[in-house]
């Protein structure tokens, strides 16, 4: 137990910087991951409005877009500009991916979880950890003021292609939005560079006695190997980010080469690759995708084992698998560069890695069926968030192994089929599984639990919604429907997939409007949510020993762990689950006593 | 509940599946709702190829599916009586289904090989064994496809070219070579009707090859982001009888030339 | 528990509760009011200005309404046509036998503005600017300087795009669409010309404060059917091209030559602009009719006058003027075409609007000694200009470059 914080209870009446060393710029681990989770939500408000305006215009395109066109577009009767439009998908995914899905599991649950689930007081560097969320507020400071700049924001894409992101005159989001988009993804990169290494180190150094590696559960087990990802693959993505930043105000040309005539500017250039670019973006952002599922794929291991009231199905092959998807991660970056213009023998070599990196996804899914088979299965709202979150990857995995196919990539790359796959994976897979845990820990967090009713309600609506608006991508995208259109019906081959598009943005409104009951819930039960004791669900992991929520060093007795964490069902004991740190029952002739 | 749950989860496979197959047979709403006429000679492997991934994941998805939705309803707690199965796993099942999966994954890795080699590896050859010289080269420019003909020379760069914009024609059932480039910022060739789609890189130049077996006009779309003017960069393939194709190129090359103005 | 109820209820009226959406309109010309101001040192009241606007609304309508002005003896029926007006204008949408409308501001209003001003919400990042119609000046036409252009004109530049610049084809749209399409651009060029003498009214002819005479006569009469009639009049305007002599391989280089030599010679001079190796790169610090309509940059000689002029410019939602630049013809992009007679009408009218003049053409069977240039000889310069690109002269921005890597 550490004693170098400032218990809780010595903060009532102490002095307003007393209140903003214990609550803003704490160093417990669990109030950066409740800063995360706040600010990462807030975004998510923020990047849901962004795909509405994406949605609308693909609805009824060149129509008066809600508050955007009167605020910004009144005199041209409420019609967006086309650079608009690209402004919108391009802050849609830099939101979503940046300053969303990649904080909230890594910062907000990884930061909330390790320690409590491997029986620490707090992370390895508390101080380091502080830093790596305050280091995301010059992110959002970049990024929510780039709104603000010629062009209202970064405009080429997350992807940020160069020459298009490089050379000012490109694009109208490419002057000074997209130095701020640079700089904002570096601060995050460094944020989560800060996290990874925290992380590593606490899971290596600070399990409690007893607590084996492969005792860990899979949720952490998922944050260490996701640590390794970010720890490697981020220094490259930051390298290219400053690469990109030196051609865009140094006048070097790693990416530019030479005669260049862009919107009848001469831009200095020369000698560089715009593939070079892909490649070193892409190096990061494929183990991204990783980071951004792995987590998930952990947490829902847990929540289902815990619902399913028996132990995961093959918890060695869930941890191989993890490091396999890990490993093969890294020599995959080239299948979204099939058609890049790189040497085609490459798309040989990255379409054969890329089909093997479907095996362990499919081996965790069937371990998943394995563990819900024969189980006792409580349907409460994280668990349906979690058996959500199989059924919909299956879907979004499956649907890769279309695009891995390099002939079939040919016609479908950069069409709505890629947008169906990674929207499944991501928002019906990732973020499906992030409500689920934030409805299965916040009790622990804040010692109440959220409305039950609500949270099935929110569950049926938006998992009825999201497919109403998701699922119909794949057909667009057999239709060869592209990405990034502002107007898609221009082309006669897509003029008549209006209604399908309508029929989409209907169904996405009331998704985004089924979050509002998720928002009062969880808001409300901060405050008059049920109060709870230490293990509501009745859960084997070490955080459910801890109080509800826990104070400054989390446990107040030393953890020992004395088994793995999946022991439900267990004939050892009369419960149904058999916590990690419970002593096993007194033996003949051994002198184990029951804990105190 | 449980059982409304499960029935939930067991809509997922039965209407994916539904609205694939209603998709797939062109019934209304869903007219022209897949994949586009394919006019191509190797669009026809292409398709093939999807469809046989489809169905393979298709039968996968449903047997997820149904597996998933099984357990749900069979072990509900609220019904169900029997004790779990307290098992941690099972070293046969692991064993299968990595083999077997990655087994077929590995089938289809080395079955696309070839098509993936004709599309862009393989250039073709006319029957005396010479590659093909291209005979237009594409420029993609923000925002349009700008068309430069090889004239009567054979030769792209030298003043007989033909040069129009946004509208290619190419003669039928020929292969056709075209080399293709991009004067400023990355954008991307994608005929859907041909199975064609190639990045054109800034300082690269490439070419793509098809041959198209049906008369008719198609669009040419830009499948990368490109600027505020991605969408506007249409074009038109035009797909004619050789005779018809030589006639409009003569036809253009005598406006191009022209020397007096011409009536409306 | 039932807060909560309501509170969910209260937010999702107020997202659905509508707000009416607002509509396009047509922006009085603050630049051009500005300077007139100037020019006359009087200052137009607020009253003036809606008064101005009303005037307009009345003549011309709305982005969603257009008007014909109404009243005989314009002659604007012979150059407008409201149905096709009407197809142009309003709001994206299509009509019940799915003809479209709108098509100005589907495809035109984000670069060109509403209101035809040049100033859409992407034409700031474009270069060089799209047109302003409001003045009536046109680039590449078939009509003198000073003439408008003809239907054909405009009708070519929609199909073919002005290459080198963000002006796209719009070859693929139907027929029906291109030609509303031309009546709309005509409407507003018109409404413009139309606002720009009632402000010169405002500014030289009336006292100060008072609001513009509504009287029908002198509208219509005097300014709507001047504006009207030069439209009126493009079409027997039209230059007469002299055809080019059919002139073989060998008189085609001598051609080509004696190009080259009026090129370099006193009479055309087209190296003080185009440079003594065509790269354009001879005087480039003039700038376009369009910025110096609002003031004249080259006039302003001091720093510090420069920026007060911008900034007051910008303020007023104007552009940031650019120096106009001679063409690089050794990149063989030709803005109004690159047919042998589009070459032959640039210089024999020159460019309305820019720097480049008309020539001052003579007889064929005039001497030497009188100045000008014979249609043979602008011929000659047509064919020399159009052999540049192939000179292997320069090194500069060409079509065909050495590339870095070629794929097999």
């Amino acid at each position: 137990m550490s004693s170098h914080e400032q218990s809780i209870d010595h903060a009532s009446g102490g002095s307003f910087w007393d209140f903003v060393s214990t609550y803003v710029f704490s160093r417990d681990h669990k109030i950066i991951g409740i800063q995360f989770l706040f600010s990462t939500l807030l975004w998510f408000v923020v990047g849901g409005l962004l795909a509405l305006g994406i949605r609308w215009q693909l609805a009824w395109p060149w129509s008066d877009m809600p508050v955007i066109g009167r605020m910004l577009f009144s005199g041209e009767g409420g019609q967006i500009s086309p650079e608009f439009y690209t402004m919108l998908f391009t802050m849609h995914a830099t939101v979503m991916i940046f300053f969303v899905i990649i904080p909230i599991l890594a910062g907000a649950f990884g930061n909330f979880l390790i320690p409590l689930m491997i029986g620490a007081d707090d992370m390895a560097f508390p101080t380091l950890n502080m830093l790596s969320y305050w280091f995301m507020w010059p992110a959002f400071i970049c990024i929510g003021s780039s709104f603000f700049s010629p062009g209202n924001g970064a405009a080429s894409g997350w992807t940020s292609y160069p020459p298009l992101s490089a050379v000012p005159e490109a694009a109208p989001g490419s002057h000074q939005a997209q130095t701020l988009w640079l700089l904002g993804v570096t601060f995050v990169g460094v944020s989560s560079m800060m996290g990874s290494v925290n992380y590593l180190t606490t899971i290596i150094q600070m399990r409690a006695p007893g607590m084996t590696m492969f005792r860990l559960p899979l949720t952490i087990w998922a944050m260490f190997i996701t640590a390794v990802l970010q720890a490697f693959a981020l220094p490259v993505l930051t390298a290219a980010g400053f690469m990109q930043l030196f051609d865009r105000i140094l006048g070097t040309g790693f990416f530019l080469p030479e005669g260049l005539v862009v919107n009848n500017s001469l831009p200095a250039s020369g000698g560089g690759q715009p593939l070079l670019w892909q490649h070193l973006f892409w190096f990061y952002s494929h183990p991204a995708v990783y980071i951004m599922i792995l987590p998930a794929m952990g947490m829902v291991s847990d929540i289902l084992a815990c619902f399913s009231r028996k132990p995961i199905f093959g918890y060695k092959p869930m941890v191989y698998s993890i490091s396999g998807i890990a490993g093969l991660g890294f020599i995959v970056w080239g299948h979204h560069m099939f058609l890049s213009g790189m040497n085609p023998v490459l798309g040989m070599t990255f379409m054969v890695a890329t089909m093997l990196i479907a095996l362990p996804s499919a081996v965790k899914v069937f371990n998943w069926l394995g563990t819900l088979w024969g189980g006792n299965i409580q349907f409460t709202t994280p668990m349906l968030f979690a058996i959500s979150f199989v059924s919909m990857f299956i879907i979004g995995g499956l649907s890769g192994i279309f695009m891995a196919a390099t002939p079939v990539d040919i016609f479908i790359h950069d069409t709505y089929f890629i947008v169906a796959h990674f929207h499944y994976v991501l928002f019906a897979g990732t973020a499906m599984a992030v409500f689920g845990a934030i409805y299965f820990w916040f009790p622990k967090m804040f010692g109440r639990m959220m409305n039950e009713n609500w949270g099935k309600l929110h569950f049926f609506l938006t998992f009825i919604f999201l497919n109403g608006t998701f699922y119909t991508m794949h057909i667009l995208g057999a239709v060869g429907f592209p990405r990034r259109l502002a107007d898609p019906y221009h082309y006669e081959t897509f003029r008549h997939l209006m209604p399908m598009n309508q029929f989409m943005t209907i169904c996405a409104i009331c998704m985004v409007a089924s979050q509002i009951i998720f928002a009062v819930n969880f808001i409300s039960s901060i405050f008059v949510g049920k109060k709870v004791g230490r293990n509501p669900w009745g859960a084997n992991t070490l955080e459910w020993s801890a109080p509800s929520p826990p104070g400054h060093g989390n446990f107040d007795f030393q953890p020992i762990v004395y088994r793995g964490p999946y022991e439900y069902g267990s004939p050892e004991v009369d419960t149904d689950f058999y916590p990690q740190i419970q002593p096993p029952p007194a033996q003949k002739g051994t002198d184990l006593a029951p804990a105190t | 509940m449980g059982r409304f749950w499960s029935l939930l989860f067991l809509l997922v496979p039965v209407l994916g599946v539904g609205s694939f197959a209603w998709a797939v047979a062109d019934i209304w709403p869903m007219r022209n709702h897949w994949l586009p006429e394919d006019i191509s000679v190797h669009g026809v492997v292409i398709d093939s190829l999807f469809n046989f991934i489809m169905y393979l994941t298709g039968v996968i998805f449903i047997a997820t599916g149904l597996a998933l939705f099984l357990f749900l309803w069979k072990y509900d707690a609220a019904r169900n009586t029997k004790p779990v199965s307290f098992v941690h796993g099972n070293h046969v099942l692991e064993i299968v289904w990595s083999v077997l999966p990655a087994a077929i994954l590995l089938f289809i890795a080395l079955y696309q090989m070839e098509p993936w080699s004709a599309s862009k590896l393989v250039r073709p050859t006319s029957p005396g064994g010479d590659i093909i010289p291209p005979i237009a080269e594409v420029t993609g420019r923000q925002f349009e496809w700008r068309i430069r003909y090889a004239g009567e020379d054979g030769q792209i760069g030298t003043p007989d070219d033909l040069f129009t914009v946004n509208d290619l024609h190419v003669p039928k059932d020929e292969p056709i070579v075209l080399a293709i480039k991009s004067r400023d910022v990355l954008h991307s060739f994608f005929l859907p009707n041909l199975r064609v789609k190639q990045d054109v890189v800034p300082g690269m130049k490439q070419y793509v090859w098809f041959t198209a077996t049906k008369n008719g006009a198609y669009d040419i779309v830009c499948a990368e982001l490109c600027g505020w003017g991605h969408y506007k960069m249409k074009g038109r393939i035009t797909v004619q009888d050789r005779e018809d194709y030589d006639r409009w190129f003569e036809q253009q090359q005598a406006e191009q030339n022209l020397t007096e103005l011409a009536s409306r | 528990m039932l807060w909560r109820r309501y509170f969910v209820t209260l937010i999702l009226l107020a997202a659905v509760g509508g707000c009416d959406s607002p509509s396009a309109k047509f922006e009085l010309s603050l630049p051009y009011l500005r300077k007139q101001e100037k020019d006359a040192s009087t200052e137009f009241t607020l009253d003036q200005r809606q008064g101005l606007a009303d005037i307009l609304a009345a003549l011309f309508g709305t982005p969603d309404a257009p008007y014909i002005p109404a009243g005989g003896g314009t002659g604007i029926e012979e150059v407008l046509d409201a149905s096709k007006l009407r197809m142009a204008a309003g709001a994206v949408s299509s009509d019940q036998e799915g003809a479209p409308h709108g098509l100005y501001r589907k495809h035109c209003a984000h670069c060109h503005g509403v209101t035809g001003d040049g100033m859409g919400p992407t034409a700031a990042f474009l270069n060089p600017y799209p047109r302003d119609y409001r003045m009536g000046v046109f680039k590449f036409k078939s009509t003198p300087k000073g003439g408008r252009p003809t239907d054909a004109d405009l009708h070519k530049t929609l199909v073919k795009g002005i290459p080198g610049t963000a002006m796209p084809s719009f070859r693929l749209l139907a027929d029906t669409e291109i030609d509303a399409l031309i009546d709309y651009v005509k409407y507003l060029s018109i409404r413009g010309e139309v606002e720009r003498q009632l402000a010169d009214e405002m500014a030289f002819e009336l006292d100060e404060g008072e609001q513009l005479e509504v009287s029908g006569e002198f509208l219509l009469e005097d300014v709507v059917t001047t504006v009207v009639d030069r439209w009126r009049m493009a079409d027997s305007q039209t230059s007469q091209v002299v055809k080019r002599p059919e002139w073989d391989e060998e008189e085609t280089l001598a051609s080509i030559h004696r190009g080259r030599e009026l090129f370099y010679g006193a009479v055309a001079n087209c190296v003080k602009c185009h440079g003594n190796t065509q790269l354009g790169d001879g005087q480039r610090d003039d700038y376009d009719d369009w910025s110096k309509d609002y003031e004249d940059l080259t006039k302003v000689i001091k720093r510090d006058d420069q920026k007060k002029v911008l900034s007051e410019l910008a303020a007023l939602g104007a552009l940031m003027p650019r120096n106009i630049h001679p063409r690089n013809l050794r990149e063989g992009v030709y803005r109004g075409g690159r047919r042998p007679v589009d070459l032959y009408l640039r210089i024999l009218n020159g460019i309305d609007g820019s720097p480049m003049p008309a020539a001052i053409l003579k007889p064929a069977d005039a001497g030497p000694e009188m100045k000008g240039l014979t249609s043979d000889d602008v011929w000659h310069l047509v064919d020399y200009v159009r052999s540049l690109p192939y000179e292997s002269l320069g090194t500069q921005a060409t079509h065909d470059r050495q590339y870095k890597r070629s794929r097999m």
